[in-house]
């Protein structure tokens, strides 16, 4: 879907420093046996501690090498946690390196690393670009760069960066990963597959555990949930989440899948896990849906309460409660602003149009919202909520035939979708059928 | 990106070799046991495990420690751990397995001396084994190196710059994962050369090899480093000795002595490579000449050589670095396996 994929995006590129041996790992191990342990010290515990170890020693020596570390550990605890702050915490180690050591590289790259994870991708590039400059040999720059084109909608010259990647690291297991979202995204879901499909593998056959490894099974269930293989999806998160119980990414893509499947009650404890990790808006706008459709109307306004307050202080977020408020009709000229603020801010993705031209629809702007999904449409990305908005942005324009023709191709690339706009699809399609009739 | 011990992150952007942090090799110890007429090998891997790196030995990668006994720089004794998956209780069942002579470089067959479990020291007739966590044992100040002799800004005065004339030791927080093999002296031999290295199981290539500490990370660069990763000892000299010489001649010109003479860099280059460490089992270890304790100061004496202080007939070597003022980690044990319990 526009937004689970969209943030499976932005994590793989915060995940994945980006080699795989230099990505830091999660804290649950595959076994022999199959089984989950937890007898190793947890990467958690162990990212915990040294930050602590690592934050008393520069109060009283500070220096280049520890801020650099706890740049990097700051970015694994972003990455474990998903919460925000320990990315501005990176940031500001890598200040206080720079302070120290103006040019200094590594710092220069938890800043562009730092940048990519809250969503200021024309930094990332600039940063990544001016790394790359000075030392060619940085590949992971390389890599950050081509992450943060494909966010800002220029695939051309993220399609450059990863191949060029791709072809000095081959078999790389993170470069892969890329490519298959960078297929996904320009209209290819079945290269998408393939390419995800082999990640996974390079991942495994090169030692990778835990929540790193997971990431692999649950890039390909979103793929699968995308074009409505729900068996697929399912067996792929089921096997991140075995790899990694606590993957909130895998959690949320196995919650979806049973709100797909009609196992509400199921959906919503997966949805309430993802949610006790970290209250992220798409996260916390579906629990919502959920609880409503469950008759649960307290929990709902509480839910959804939370997506608006999360999305007051994290401006990363603003495309997710862009979406949200455009999908409940609250606030719309904020959606609006949120969604044209994105664009305003060079990030020109397919699902930046598509945010933009639903938050125009609820506005009352069609004119401008079938400006905004032409240009959400223009690689035929195989998107079900994508091709759903653009169908309803067309539906409002009175262009019926082109309306029916995406609001099938929604529903036949994935009959449930979602669980709130699904419906309105079929609905929706009913009467322009009948219309037409 | 952190570059750890002395071996730590090496290849070309401070990745792992091969981008395997679990075949990554951090240091390697040759020491005296504590009881008389024993030899303990250690070999320490996995950088910034548990933040970097899991504490998950590789099925597809067989830790050696190698054992040359003729001075040729061939190995014709290996110790070799082999793990068995991760195991749900959290812990990996390892064999370890003794080659002599030919199949030493080429590990087939072999005799399994000693079968043990990570974390848990174990006895098998005459051999201690110990594979597992523990806490790292390299102390060095990553930062004023950096500086010092990488050239890198880091806003350093230079070693010993901190309050009281200390450095800062970047290692003593860290975990590392090790393999440890304790024998009697007489399974090895009397003087014998050591090395570390962790090759394909699939097909033997070697993925990283360390002796001493940090002389890939202060000799070589660039393509060069991952050349020498692959490497053979025996090889050495022949395709990285004017990597060595060049880096010596460049640093000891920083001496107000002025640079080695070339017939001193040869003298020089001769004794840093092969990259092995020369050890009497006669003897107690006293890095860096003879065998590497794991208190001992070898990278300071490196620093010492490499910028100029090796005293040769007419030459004293003041001015050269003394050391990085940082020294050994308090939690080493005078037991089995020596290394500390890891920090959590």
């Amino acid at each position: 879907m526009a937004v689970a994929v969209g943030t499976a995006g932005v994590v793989a590129a915060s995940y994945l420093g980006w080699t795989d041996g230099r990505a830091p790992r999660g804290r649950a191990h595959r076994t022999g046996d199959g089984a989950v342990i937890a007898a190793l010290p947890t990467d958690r515990a162990e990212v915990d501690r040294l930050i602590r170890g690592f934050e008393a020693q520069v109060r009283v020596a500070p220096n280049v090498a520890a801020f650099d570390f706890l740049g990097d550990l700051y970015l694994t605890r972003g990455r474990l946690t998903g919460d925000l702050t320990a990315y501005t915490q990176a940031a500001a180690a890598a200040e206080r390196a720079l302070a120290i050591a103006p040019r200094h590289e590594d710092a220069r790259a938890v800043l562009a690393r730092t940048s990519l994870a809250l969503h200021d991708f024309s930094r990332a590039r600039t940063l990544a670009s001016e790394i790359v400059g000075d030392d060619p040999s940085r590949l992971d720059l390389v890599a950050v760069g081509g992450d943060a084109s494909l966010e800002l909608g220029d695939v051309d010259a993220a399609r450059v960066a990863l191949e060029a990647v791709a072809s000095r690291a081959p078999g790389a297991a993170s470069v892969t990963a890329r490519l298959a979202r960078l297929a996904y995204v320009t209209g290819d879901a079945a290269q998408a597959a393939a390419l995800a499909a082999r990640a996974e593998t390079e991942a495994a056959s090169t030692g990778a555990t835990g929540s790193v490894l997971s990431f692999y099974p649950a890039l390909r269930g979103s793929f699968a949930f995308a074009v409505g293989r729900y068996d697929e999806a399912s067996a792929c998160y089921e096997r991140a989440l075995r790899l990694a119980p606590g993957d909130r990414v895998a959690l949320a893509g196995m919650a979806r899948v049973r709100a797909a499947q009609g196992r509400t009650d199921d959906a919503i404890s997966l949805y309430e896990r993802a949610a006790a990790l970290v209250p992220e808006p798409a996260t916390m706008a579906a629990l919502g849906d959920l609880y409503r459709i469950a008759g649960r109307d307290a929990d709902a306004r509480a839910a959804f309460a939370t997506v608006e307050a999360v999305g007051r202080l994290q401006p990363a977020y603003g495309r997710a409660v862009a979406n949200y408020l455009s999908d409940h009709r609250r606030h719309v000229g904020d959606a609006v602003d949120r969604a044209l603020a994105e664009l305003r801010a060079g990030r020109h993705d397919v699902f930046g149009h598509d945010a933009a031209a639903w938050a125009l629809l609820a506005a009352g702007r069609v004119d401008d919202a079938v400006a905004e999904a032409r240009r959400a449409l223009r690689y035929d990305t195989p998107d079900p909520l994508l091709r759903y908005h653009a169908g309803m942005v067309f539906a409002a324009a009175g262009d019926r035939r082109a309306a029916t023709r995406l609001l099938r191709s929604a529903l036949a690339l994935s009959p449930h979708f979602d669980p709130v706009q699904a419906p309105r699809a079929r609905a929706e399609l009913r009467r322009l059928e009948k219309g037409e009739a | 990106m952190l570059s750890q011990g002395a071996d730590h992150l090496d290849a070309p952007g401070l990745s792992s070799p091969a981008n395997r942090p679990d075949a990554d090799i951090n240091d390697v110890f040759v020491f005296n046991g504590t009881d008389f007429g024993r030899t303990v090998l250690a070999m320490t891997t996995h950088p910034g495990v548990g933040a970097i790196a899991t504490p998950v030995y590789a099925t597809d990668v067989r830790y050696k420690l190698n054992v040359d006994r003729t001075g040729d720089a061939i190995e014709d004794l290996a110790y070799v751990f082999d793990f068995a998956p991760l195991r749900s209780n959290g812990t990996q069942t390892y064999t370890v397995t003794r080659y002599t002579g030919f199949a030493a470089q080429n590990p087939r067959g072999g005799t399994v001396v000693a079968r043990g479990t990570t974390g848990v020291p174990a006895t098998s007739g005459s051999t201690r084994t110990f594979a597992g966590l523990r806490s790292d044992p390299f102390f060095f100040d990553l930062d004023a190196f950096r500086q010092a002799v990488l050239g890198q800004d880091r806003g350093r005065k230079g070693f010993c710059d901190q309050a009281g004339g200390a450095g800062i030791d970047f290692f003593g927080l860290l975990n590392t994962n090790a393999v440890v093999v304790e024998v009697p002296d007489g399974a090895l031999g009397g003087k014998i050369g050591v090395w570390g290295t962790t090759i394909r199981r699939s097909d033997f290539h070697t993925i990283d090899r360390m002796g001493r500490p940090a002389i890939n990370t202060v000799f070589n660069s660039g393509e060069d480093k991952n050349a020498f990763n692959a490497g053979q000892p025996r090889d050495d000299r022949a395709r990285f000795g004017a990597n060595v010489k060049s880096v010596l001649a460049k640093f000891s010109a920083l001496d107000k002595e002025g640079p080695y003479t070339g017939a001193q860099l040869d003298t020089l280059a001769g004794v840093l490579l092969p990259d092995v460490i020369t050890y009497d089992t006669a003897t107690q270890a006293n890095g860096p000449l003879n065998g590497r304790w794991l208190a001992d100061d070898v990278i300071d004496a490196e620093l010492n050589i490499v910028t100029g202080g090796f005293a040769f007939p007419g030459r004293d070597g003041t001015g050269a670095i003394g050391g990085d003022c940082v020294g050994q980690h308090a939690d080493l044990t005078q037991t089995f396996p020596y290394l500390g319990a890891y920090h959590r």
